[in-house]
């Protein structure tokens, strides 16, 4: 396991929303997803993680439904929801167009 | 719309608590086991995986906390749950939430009631537009003060002076009142008798109607009357249709032109009906009986007025030698200097309660942060944040204050209402306006919330990492923070002890004098004497022709009712002043022109009051109207003007008053026939009293008292009384009357009041500093529980722990008796002209309230001291 880094700020949301986008997971899942998708390069800790999963539940762009996992204990499985992949698509934009800048600027002073 | 969702989601957790917070629960614990479970797949122990897994995810708790936070409406929810656990500590903290609560209940309630009273009765706030504009005007004596004005001198001052923007003259009348369409009794009513601008000067406009015209104090218009708010709602039961009603005052029709605003000072003065004045043509510039009030025009100082009004005074050097004129301003008139003194001391007794309680409420919630550097350590050590943890302190003292400022607001208005209704009707004067006021509650809540959060956030304040640390290992006991903090709470029970000492001082003298004031002899009997105003039917142009025998009449009428010793008329009841102030020439020495209270009685007076003679005789039947004309003086009179007691067969040159009383008449040589003791005609409190009688019959005026002394109890006789003037005319009335005895009541009323009013705080504030010592006491004593049983185990007997305890709590006490003492002996010079022939070191005084002050404080002392040396050896040792 690498090193982690703390995310940028605003980013989280974005994240969960990418990752619940393929499928719906519940709280460990999500934070493993992150962890596999970025090589490890963020770790998120429960104490960011489960705000958040609330924060968004409560915008209503995810909703959390109990279901069973395969060994039969029961956990909370947030899926996406319509507006919540508008949102997605709305935050992907504006991450393009601030990437595209910051890149921009780098590239200048190389 | 993206405030719905979160809406749903607020409203739906305001009313599904229970079941949100078992949801959050579950899922922050099934997560937690999903770690733990994962764990153990890849070949961890039990505990190791829960070690890992507790590594790796934050304590459940937290968790639950930040997601709670990130919530709609997380700051509301948590603020209830806040104030919910703030009521729980506070009721689990009984004892110590009661006596916060009385203290802030005693310190804001009872003192809040108080100031009001002396607001109310003392102060009379003045809600007149720009009030540093309007200034009472009077004329200066020569080598005196301030005297009432002669009618051609403010005749020449409203044409002469350029410094006001309005000016008025007025005089106050008792004159018989009737409805118009009525033949019901007449009443007697005050009314005010001013010059048009009069309301102007004020600039009070009617609430309906209006107030005179510029022209109206002109002879042939001046039949309109102005009625006040409270007399239009008592006499006019509110009627709207007032205006252009007649009424008849001293039988001559007026018409109602308007009603003065409600709730302004013109509803706590005397006057029930206002008419305007008009000078006659050949207004006397030597009788000085009006008052004169004026608004200076706008930039003009009182001094420059005062210049102007002294330059114009000094134009007339052969009439008015040496007079002058005083201009003043109004406000500082309404209050006296002897009210203001009394003002300032009460002002500063509220304060001092005031400290009192807050010094007392500071002790008890430092005593208690000590009990809690524990508690709060945990706290922190379990992850509450520092600024959640102050926000729960926040909330439990803003809790408290509340609490204890409701009780208080309750006591307040339940003591104010208490001390009005105790109080005889007559005991309050007619300006008073008693109702609990508003913006001293606020200050006082303002000062004890103050106190309750400076001093309960002083444990989140103290609590630091490191000394949390340090609490938790000692167990939160005695360490070298506690001392200092013992150290504090001392030195605030000496203070508070010190503070309530010098006001039990202040308020003992005060009651001392109050005694003393009581006890004086004021030259003759009270009993069976009653006293009323007699305004004539004739009062506005009297003839001597009827008026002597209309009094005749009246005396026989008086005289005639079973029981009746004696009955007189009088200028001046007993104890009101005395009806006159002339100035006048000894017969052997006539260039120098002195002055003496100047009574003119019916010849029985001096008998129906008792008066001792002292050398020549009463008047009697050789004193005709046109026998030489006499009078008797009294021993005040003697002293300062025949010091060697050769009074009697002297002369004394004074002008006959005019039968209206609007004016001199020519100087008169007067024998002095007789000397009789002082009646304290200024007062109880006068020390000297020059005065002289001259005989009704041979010096007959109008504006009369009547005395009537008799057998049976007073209020029947005023009854008679009233019933038998009314047989000589039927308008005739009896105008106030009081039995003497009320009136020696209404003349110590401002200083009975200020005693009663400093008695009582001084009273609360011994109470709250003995609160204060026990309260610090007990808790000092709760703390050392474990203490006491060992020592009880190792044989300490009861009394030795009890005097341990007691002297404990002792030493703060007599150090602030001594600090007191200190005190009292400075504040002597301060009180002093508030004493009546009591020295303010008066060693009386100060021993007994030593004595009071040392009994109670020493019962605060012992009975936790007591509780504590009854207690179980092992009882004390398992405490914790």
């Amino acid at each position: 396991m690498g090193k982690s880094t703390d995310l940028l700020p605003g980013t989280l949301d974005m994240l969960i929303l990418r990752i619940l986008e393929l499928r719906p997971l519940h709280g460990v899942g999500v934070a493993d997803r992150i962890e596999q998708v970025t090589n490890g390069v963020f770790v998120v800790g429960a104490g960011s993680l489960f705000p958040a999963l609330h924060r968004l539940a409560e915008k209503g762009w995810i909703k959390g439904e109990w279901d069973a996992l395969e060994s039969g204990r029961r956990a909370k499985f947030y899926a996406i929801t319509s507006s919540g992949r508008i949102q997605l698509a709305k935050e992907k934009r504006n991450w393009q167009k601030a990437h595209t800048a910051v890149n921009q600027v780098l590239a200048e002073e190389a | 719309m993206s405030w719905i969702n979160p809406a749903k989601h607020f409203l739906h957790r305001l009313f599904h608590r229970q079941q949100v917070e078992d949801d959050l629960d579950e899922e922050v614990r099934a997560c937690f086991d999903i770690l733990v479970e994962r764990g153990m797949q890849h070949g961890l122990s039990h505990e190791a995986a829960l070690r890992a897994a507790r590594v790796r995810f934050e304590g459940p708790e937290q968790i639950k906390e930040k997601v709670r936070e990130v919530r709609v409406g997380a700051a509301i929810d948590s603020i209830v749950q806040d104030i919910r656990f703030a009521a729980r500590v506070l009721r689990r903290d009984a004892g110590f939430t009661s006596f916060a609560i009385i203290t802030i209940a005693l310190a804001l309630g009872a003192n809040g009631a108080i100031f009001s009273f002396v607001d109310g009765v003392l102060l009379k706030g003045v809600d007149y537009p720009e009030p540093e504009r309007i200034v009472q005007i009077w004329e200066k004596v020569p080598r005196g003060l301030r005297n009432g004005i002669a009618p051609a001198n403010y005749i020449d001052w409203t044409r002469l002076s350029k410094s006001f923007e309005y000016m008025a003259a007025s005089s106050g009348a008792t004159m018989s009142y009737l409805p118009a369409e009525s033949s019901s009794e007449p009443k007697a009513v005050r009314v005010g008798v001013v010059s048009a601008p009069y309301f102007d000067v004020f600039g009070t406009k009617a609430a309906f109607g209006r107030t005179f015209a510029s022209d109206e104090d002109q002879l042939g218009k001046e039949k309109v009357a102005v009625v006040t708010h409270r007399t239009w709602l008592t006499q006019f039961g509110g009627d709207r249709n007032i205006l252009g009603q007649k009424i008849m005052l001293d039988g001559q029709p007026y018409a109602i032109i308007g009603v003065l605003p409600g709730a302004s000072e013109f509803d706590r003065r005397t006057n029930d009906f206002w008419i305007p004045l008009v000078f006659p043509p050949n207004a006397p510039r030597n009788y000085h009986s009006f008052s004169a009030v004026a608004r200076m025009k706008r930039g003009v100082t009182v001094q420059q007025a005062q210049a102007e009004m002294t330059s114009i005074a000094e134009r007339y050097p052969d009439v008015k030698k040496g007079w002058g004129a005083i201009v003043d301003l109004y406000v500082d008139r309404l209050v006296g200097d002897q009210m203001r003194l009394s003002l300032q001391i009460l002002m500063w007794a509220v304060i001092a309660v005031l400290l009192i309680g807050c010094a007392n409420l500071a002790n008890l919630l430092l005593a208690r942060s000590t009990l809690r550097s524990r508690e709060m350590a945990v706290r922190l050590a379990m992850g509450a944040r520092r600024g959640r943890i102050i926000r729960m302190l926040l909330t439990e003292s803003l809790l408290l204050s509340a609490a204890g400022a409701v009780a208080g607001v309750v006591l307040g208005y339940g003591l104010l209402g208490w001390i009005r209704s105790l109080l005889p009707p007559f005991y309050l004067p007619s300006s008073a306006n008693v109702a609990m006021d508003g913006r001293v509650l606020l200050f006082l809540s303002a000062a004890t919330l103050f106190t309750c959060l400076a001093m309960g956030l002083a444990p989140a304040l103290q609590v630091s990492a490191e000394e949390s640390a340090e609490s938790l290992k000692e167990g939160g006991r005695a360490n070298t923070a506690g001392r200092r903090k013992m150290i504090v709470r001392n030195v605030f029970v000496g203070v508070q002890v010190a503070v309530a000492f010098v006001l039990l001082v202040a308020g003992g003298l005060l009651v001392r004098s109050f005694q003393k004031l009581m006890s004086v002899d004021i030259g003759y009997q009270t009993e069976g004497l009653i006293a009323a105003y007699l305004p004539l039917p004739m009062e506005k142009s009297p003839e001597v022709t009827t008026l002597v025998p209309y009094i005749e009449r009246i005396l026989m009428e008086v005289r005639s009712i079973p029981g009746v010793r004696e009955a007189a008329v009088t200028t001046g009841l007993p104890l009101r002043g005395w009806g006159d102030g002339m100035p006048f020439r000894l017969g052997d020495r006539p260039k120098e022109e002195v002055g003496t209270g100047f009574k003119i009685i019916s010849p029985r007076y001096l008998q129906a009051l008792g008066l001792p003679l002292k050398a020549g005789r009463y008047f009697d039947d050789r004193d005709t109207a046109g026998s030489p004309p006499v009078v008797v003086v009294n021993e005040s009179f003697v002293r300062r003007y025949y010091p060697k007691g050769d009074a009697i067969g002297k002369h004394i040159l004074v002008e006959k008053i005019l039968p209206n009383r609007r004016g001199l008449g020519p100087q008169t040589a007067w024998e002095i026939v007789g000397v009789v003791v002082d009646e304290k005609g200024r007062g109880v409190e006068s020390s000297t009293d020059v005065g002289a009688y001259a005989s009704f019959t041979q010096n007959p005026v109008v504006r009369l008292g009547i005395v009537a002394r008799g057998a049976a109890d007073a209020g029947s006789l005023i009854q008679a009384v009233a019933r038998a003037v009314a047989k000589v005319h039927k308008s005739q009335v009896l105008d106030r009357p009081r039995t003497v005895e009320e009136l020696k009541t209404e003349a110590l009323l401002s200083r009975r009041l200020t005693t009663s009013l400093l008695g009582g705080l001084a009273i609360l504030a011994m109470l709250l500093a003995c609160t204060g010592i026990y309260g610090v006491l007990s808790f000092v004593t709760a703390r050392r529980t474990h203490e006491l049983g060992i020592r009880a185990v190792l044989g300490a007997s009861r009394s030795v722990l009890l005097r341990l305890v007691a002297g404990n709590g002792a030493t703060p006490v007599v150090l602030g008796i001594i600090a007191g003492l200190l005190g009292a002996l400075a504040m002597g010079r301060f009180i002093q002209s508030m004493l009546f022939v009591i020295d303010p070191i008066d060693p009386l005084t100060l021993a007994g309230v030593s004595l009071i002050f040392a009994t109670v404080a020493l019962v605060a002392c012992v009975i936790p001291a007591w509780k504590a040396s009854r207690v179980e050896p092992m009882a004390a040792l398992r405490h914790e």
